[in-house]
């Protein structure tokens, strides 16, 4: 939704603002919360790479350009989501942000864009204070901030841009002073969860209309809240249920849950790690870091295609056969893809394919979950566990006896179950490994960038199995023994959960999941989106517990 | 604690030069550039910064194969050092230190990189290199720099690939890519103190007021939100003010330097953990940390040389694997493959003290100007072992540390190290590190 | 043999016995490497600078006044001028004629040109004169392979110490592979576990270009398709034995690189291909082939090539001189040179066409 000139005069007519809009004193109306389980805290976080470029691009056009190298997420609890309520900017951050809104603002003023963008005819230069300048100001900054200016926030961002429309002598100078200041303060970089009050006996509360919007659109969408939504928060219609429910039915509806879908899943399965893979390019010259791009573009077009296109059962993640090749991956998996120019086209793995795990058998999985000379089945083991179970895997203790692991007389274990042995036998190492080893070596006939493979040195693979009981045999046992566990599908929900409202579920959400959203999940056929409806229309997506009390 | 920076002075002498005068004379002496201690720079002739630097390897050295023989002054370098033997006696080695877990969870890969760099295992104390630069980094333009070779994760539970943390949330991250560190640093917002004029650029007045702005409206937003939530807005804001201090120093013209030359513009190079891949972009990294030193851009730097994921070409098994994983050669008596990435680290190490040494500043060079501290996060990998953690200082520190010894310690903590550094460095400690590795003792001997 | 081979079949990995499909990623003039430049006794061809030198004698121009090219004085007018000398320095009936588009209108230079005792290749003519070659891979005697005689000696075609071939191929080939398709080759069954078995080979042309991997050659077991232009369906019998194939003789219709050898049309070819585990193989094409083409390609660039020290006119005279199949009905003159072609490929899939004859229809097609 890009800012247009007629949106200027829309929002000159829009609702007067208080001077403190982010706590109203107002009780909320309508929903009825759950108020025996208390939440999270409120937080601040911090904008991602990929919401900040969602936001920008929404708001100023597709045609701005904001890459810039903005500092590093923290994962927390398996989701960059959680991390997101720590992440705190250093100085070398505050230096990459305000070259980045620099950037962009100097886009957005520039000759090519100004006219469509601000649209107000330069009438007296270096007058800040004209409606259609504030206007624009006013507009800009409401849907940077996910909220309206305050007054004095208002007040800030036309004395600097009169301020630097006087040093630079250029009225869109000012204005893009203005705007830099706006993309590189804490309104717009980090999500702010203001709270209201319900009952203060109980400390308990709800987020405020706005602040609702905001974890709604970036759940669904992975941006900011568009113009109606905004509206919708302003006019009070977001505090009643069928308001909001509809806002819900509406954002999923839209085309854009493919982008808020897609945020969710590179976060889940850690997508972020390619960033720094690293493969030895010797033993693999078929790797490279287009390879990795392609990679998890193909694990993600096939998620879209099955879950959102399809309406498909999230278990069939496991045994899909159906995928999206590029020539790249066709050359890796060793298959004939249709695409033979370098597009993506639709493939579908016939019965014979050891490549039966669904995402399991991707590359995006088995090659980052590797090492850069070979495979690990410990990783990929723990990966399973940590990702796709939520089963946590504890860390290797400090101090190992790892003279064990030498066993003089056969110095070269020719494949990785004969190396990782001494895991399974020593009980030291067995407890963690037996978690992670028996379902990892399932995975050995896939090397570390992902091709096939039946033997390792020479020694044949054996690719046996075990999943908490189950045994089976290579790859497509294992997707079968995921697809059949009850923990993948009531993972997959709690992480969502988890992802959406921001915190790790405490006791009272963990029993919530457990005999509320799990039966309903499983109700709609494993279907995402009924889940994503679920979550959002659930009691604890607004609650909040602790709100500040002024 | 950050020392604030004295501005009142400079807003006067700035009045009235924005926009378009050139100034050609250089401005007076302004406190701002020089350090609490006192030491001016090099143009007006009086003593020149002395520079602080960390260098981080992963995966320790195999004990008895890099401590000299002799504890003392006369003692012999030993083969699996012997990239270092051209700086023998501008170097010390610390042998022997230890790591205390006081019962704290061991995190394989970092524990002891905690210990070394902030005296605590746990993640919560500021690292050396923020307490030295909090000293001696308010009068250049980046208060510390950070670099590493990759961004790839090694064995360490760390998520970034820098020591360099002000908190447990607050971490200082590096810069892997030679071309972005030269735009960072030398790019167009570069000014060459070496410079005939200086002419205040308004762009950057504008930026000025854009960072100051931020904070108007920070009062308001601090009182809607929780003490945690509080914290970190404040250290945004801290931030910022920091940013704001890169700016105030850049419209001031700086005063001329003659060890001070531009470094040639690096060609976009492959990122990777093959060892050819990282000596080369660790080559082009400490080049351009090298001339920022020179400089003077900044004062501290760290640099974060590998975390353990190093692999030759063709090689299946990184070097951290083979500390675990391969068998003792019965001949030599140790892992030889791990033997050739611990020798091929130390080269690195060398090339780093090398191009300190190149530089001539004055009748010394930059190496004797500045103290590196380097260590690792094991004495003997191959078990994670926190025993004999290999420690080597180098450089002169501007007179202040005398090199050519080794000190064999028995049953200290690694903080020994630590505390000495921060004293030389200027800091005022009493003590340094938590718990069983708290300390007050310095290592004398390379005290000067 | 046969009820051996069946039973194989039945039990042994999927890919016995089905087609395997090879892209040619290099194709070039092969030549043998003399440590000692034996093969060019009398020493290699002039330097780069010695033709212009020796074009501004021979036109009365003074050399030092045009060879300092890097100097200060000298400037892009002058250049002009020097090129325009060494092009015009032919000469019919007195007046300057383009050496390039006119060879004989310059003397024949006598270029050096190759001598070697061993050369690559095949016995084309099954002749066995002392001048021939001896194939230093199979031992073959009597081998024939004139064209690359004339580029032996000199300093970028001539064959260099192995993994390389020469300047020319080197360089040509990179950039050939990076901007063409390359040929297809396949071979009708391909089983390690035979020995000597009859194989129905087919070259044709890719329609896509290729993608490298991290070593710089075509990444294994990737999509291409087949154009199906009939033009460059090129089909002969051979036999696999001992991992070799060996083709009987045929013509190889293939198209080239449109700005300087836009066909190739190999007369009496033959290929011997040797198949390797690791997906790649190497081998020699032979063939007589017209070599007007050959002299065609240096000189639509004349000039470039003079500088860096290859005759043109020369490898003209050459070319006719050492010309040696296909005499002209008419003047008796030979047309055609014997020839033969480094091969390397590596295994890949392919798409072939559906039921399309026509290469714009089969883009079409994938343009989705």
């Amino acid at each position: 939704m890009y800012l247009a000139v007629a949106m200027l005069f829309a929002s000159a007519t829009g609702r007067a603002q208080s001077q403190e809009p982010f706590f109203t004193g107002t009780v909320h109306t309508g929903q009825s919360v759950s108020v025996t389980a208390p939440v999270g805290p409120p937080a601040l976080r911090l904008l991602t790479a990929s919401q900040y470029k969602a936001t920008v691009a929404d708001i100023f056009g597709s045609d701005i350009n904001a890459d810039g190298d903005l500092p590093p997420e923290i994962r927390k609890d398996g989701l960059l989501a959680l991390g997101s309520a720590q992440t705190t900017i250093a100085p070398t951050g505050i230096e990459e942000y305000a070259l980045l809104a620099h950037k962009v603002a100097a886009q957005v003023i520039d000759e090519k864009h100004r006219n469509n963008l601000i649209g107000c005819a330069p009438s007296v230069p270096l007058k800040i204070t004209d409606s259609c300048t504030k206007g624009f100001i006013a507009t800009a900054g409401r849907l940077l901030y996910r909220r309206p200016l305050t007054s004095g926030e208002l007040k800030t961002q036309l004395e600097l841009a009169q301020k630097g429309a006087g040093i630079l002598k250029d009225r869109y100078a000012g204005i893009g002073a203005s705007l830099t200041n706006m993309l590189s303060s804490p309104q717009f970089l980090y999500r702010w969860e203001n709270p209201r009050v319900i009952r203060s006996t109980s400390n308990e509360g709800e987020l405020d209309s706005y602040s609702a919007a905001q974890r709604l659109s970036f759940f669904l969408w992975n941006s900011a809240p568009d113009a109606e939504l905004l509206s919708a928060a302003q006019s009070g219609k977001l505090d009643t249920s069928s308001g909001w429910n509809r806002q819900v039915d509406r954002l999923l509806a839209s085309p854009r849950l493919e982008l808020g879908l897609r945020a969710y899943f590179e976060d889940m399965l850690g997508f972020d790690g390619f960033k720094s893979l690293s493969k030895d390019l010797v033993l693999y010259p078929k790797y490279s870091s287009i390879l990795g791009v392609d990679a998890k573009e193909e694990t993600l077009r096939t998620i879209i295609d099955l879950l959102l296109r399809n309406g498909g059962d999230y278990r069939d993640l496991f045994i899909v056969k159906d995928t999206f090749l590029t020539k790249r991956l066709g050359a890796v998996y060793g298959v004939p893809t249709e695409a033979a120019s370098d597009t993506w086209a639709p493939f579908k793995f016939s019965d014979r394919d050891p490549r039966g795990a669904g995402i399991l058998t991707h590359a995006s999985f088995v090659a980052l979950h590797s090492h850069p000379g070979r495979s690990s089945a410990t990783i990929r083991g723990r990966a399973i566990r940590e990702l796709l179970l939520c089963q946590k895997v504890p860390d290797p203790p400090g101090n190992v006896n790892f003279n064990l692991v030498q066993d003089t007389s056969n110095p070269l274990y020719r494949t990785a179950r004969q190396r990782l042995q001494v895991h399974a036998t020593e009980p030291m190492c067995a407890g963690c490994h037996k978690l992670t080893d028996p379902v990892g070596l399932s995975l050995e006939n896939f090397d570390t960038i992902g091709a096939h493979r039946t033997e390792e040195n020479g020694a044949v693979i054996d690719a046996s199995g075990q999943l908490d009981g189950v045994k089976f045999e290579g790859a497509n046992g294992l997707g079968k023994a995921m697809h059949d566990s009850p923990a993948a599908t009531a993972c997959v929900a709690e992480k969502l959960y988890e992802y959406g409202v921001g915190h790790s579920v405490n006791k009272a959400e963990r029993e919530w999941l457990k005999t509320n959203l799990g039966p309903s999940f499983e109700q709609e056929g494993y279907r995402i989106v009924p889940l994503l409806r679920l979550i959002a229309m659930s009691p604890g997506f607004r609650a909040v517990v602790n709100p500040v009390i002024r | 604690m950050r020392i604030a920076t004295k501005l009142a002075n400079r807003r006067k002498v700035l009045k009235g030069i924005l926009g378009s005068a050139v100034v050609t004379v250089a401005l007076p002496m302004l406190d701002c550039f020089l350090t609490s201690n006192g030491n001016a720079l090099a143009a007006t002739g009086s003593e020149i910064p002395v520079r602080f630097g960390t260098w981080y390897w992963g995966c320790g050295l195999r004990p008895g194969r890099w401590e000299p023989v002799k504890p003392g002054a006369g003692y012999e370098m030993r083969e699996h050092l012997r990239s270092l033997a051209p700086f023998k006696d501008r170097i010390n080695i610390l042998s022997g230190l230890d790591v205390s877990l006081d019962g704290n969870p061991a995190r394989v890969h970092w524990s002891g990189t905690r210990a070394c760099s902030a005296g605590e295992v746990l993640d919560n104390a500021p690292s050396i290199d923020t307490i030295i630069s909090g000293l001696i980094g308010n009068s250049t333009r980046f208060r510390s720099l950070e670099a590493s070779t990759s961004e790839a994760k090694g064995a360490a539970a760390n998520t970034v690939n820098s020591i360099s943390r002000i908190n447990s949330a607050l971490i200082n991250p590096p810069e892997a890519s030679p071309t972005a560190l030269y735009t960072r640093i030398f790019g167009p917002e570069f000014h060459d103190p070496n410079a005939a004029e200086f002419r205040p650029n308004p762009n950057l007045m504008v930026k000025k007021s854009v960072l100051s702005a931020i904070k108007e409206d920070a009062d308001a937003l601090k009182r809607q939100i929780g003490a945690n939530d509080r914290q970190r807005l404040d250290e945004y804001f801290t931030s910022v003010r920091e940013i704001e201090r890169q700016v105030d120093l850049q419209l001031v013209k700086p005063a001329p330097l003659p060890s001070c030359t531009m470094p040639t513009q690096p060609h976009e190079t492959p990122e990777g953990t093959e060892v050819d891949t990282v000596s080369t972009n660790h080559a082009l990294l400490i080049n351009l940390l090298v001339h920022a030193f020179a400089c003077d851009q900044t004062r501290v730097l760290n640099m974060y040389f590998t975390g353990g994921e190093l692999h030759k070409s063709g090689d299946p098994t990184t070097h951290h694997t083979n500390t675990h994983e391969e068998p003792i050669d019965e001949r030599a008596g140790y892992q030889v493959k791990v033997a050739w990435y611990e020798e091929y680290i130390m080269d690195n190490f060398a090339a780093l003290l090398k191009a300190l040494d190149g530089v001539k500043e004055g009748d010394k060079t930059l190496l004797d100007r500045t103290l590196i501290y380097a260590f690792s996060d094991h004495g003997l990998a191959q078990s994670h072992g926190l025993q004999n953690i290999p420690i080597i200082l180098a450089g002169g520190a501007g007179g202040r540390m005398k090199g050519g010894n080794h000190i064999a310690f028995r049953g200290e903590p690694v903080t020994r190290a630590g505390l000495t550094i921060q004293r030389i460095m200027g800091v005022n400690a009493e003590s340094w590190g938590t718990g069983s590795m708290k300390t007050s003792d310095s290592i004398s001997e390379i005290v000067a | 043999m046969i009820l051996f081979v069946s039973a194989f079949a039945l039990v042994s990995p999927a890919c016995a016995n089905e087609a395997a499909y090879f892209a040619i990623t290099r194709f070039w003039v092969a030549g043998v490497y003399y440590a000692h430049n034996e093969d060019c006794p009398t020493g290699k061809n002039l330097h780069e600078g010695e033709i212009a030198k020796r074009a501004l004698i021979e036109t009365g121009h003074d050399p030092n006044e045009f060879l300092d090219r890097d100097g200060a004085s000298y400037s892009q007018e002058k250049d002009a001028q020097l090129m325009q000398i060494i092009t015009f320095r032919g000469r019919i009936d007195g007046k300057p004629a383009n050496a390039y588009a006119f060879p004989e209108s310059v003397s024949d230079p006598h270029i050096k040109t190759g001598s070697g005792k061993y050369g690559y290749g095949f016995n084309l003519d099954g002749k066995t004169k002392s001048s021939d070659f001896i194939d230093p891979e199979t031992g073959e005697r009597g081998v024939d392979n004139n064209l690359y005689r004339v580029y032996a000696c000199n300093s970028h075609t001539r064959q260099l110490p192995p993994p390389q071939q020469s300047v020319a191929a080197d360089f040509g080939s990179e950039a050939y592979l990076s901007s063409y398709p390359p040929y297809i080759l396949e071979i009708s069954s391909l089983d390690e576990k035979r020995d000597d078995y009859d194989v129905t080979v087919t070259i044709s042309m890719s329609l896509d270009t290729v993608v490298r991997d991290a070593s710089g050659e075509a990444a294994q077991e990737q999509t291409l398709r087949v154009d199906p232009d009939p033009r460059w369906q090129n089909v002969v019998h051979g036999k696999m034995k001992n991992g070799v194939l060996t083709t009987d003789v045929f013509d190889l219709n293939l198209p080239g690189n449109p700005e300087w050898f836009p066909e190739y049309h190999f007369k009496q070819a033959r290929l011997r291909l040797r198949v390797l585990p690791e997906g790649k193989a190497t081998g020699i094409l032979g063939g007589y082939h017209d070599w007007l083409p050959f002299y065609r390609q240096m000189a639509i660039r004349g000039t470039q090539w003079e500088l860096i020290g290859d005759d043109v006119p020369g490898t003209y005279y050459a070319l006719k001189r050492l010309a040696d199949g296909y005499p002209d009905p008419g003047s008796g003159e030979m047309t055609a040179i014997s020839s033969a072609f480094a091969v390397k490929a590596v295994r890949v899939l392919i798409q072939k066409p559906k039921d399309t004859s026509s290469r714009e229809e089969a883009q079409d097609e994938l343009v989705h």
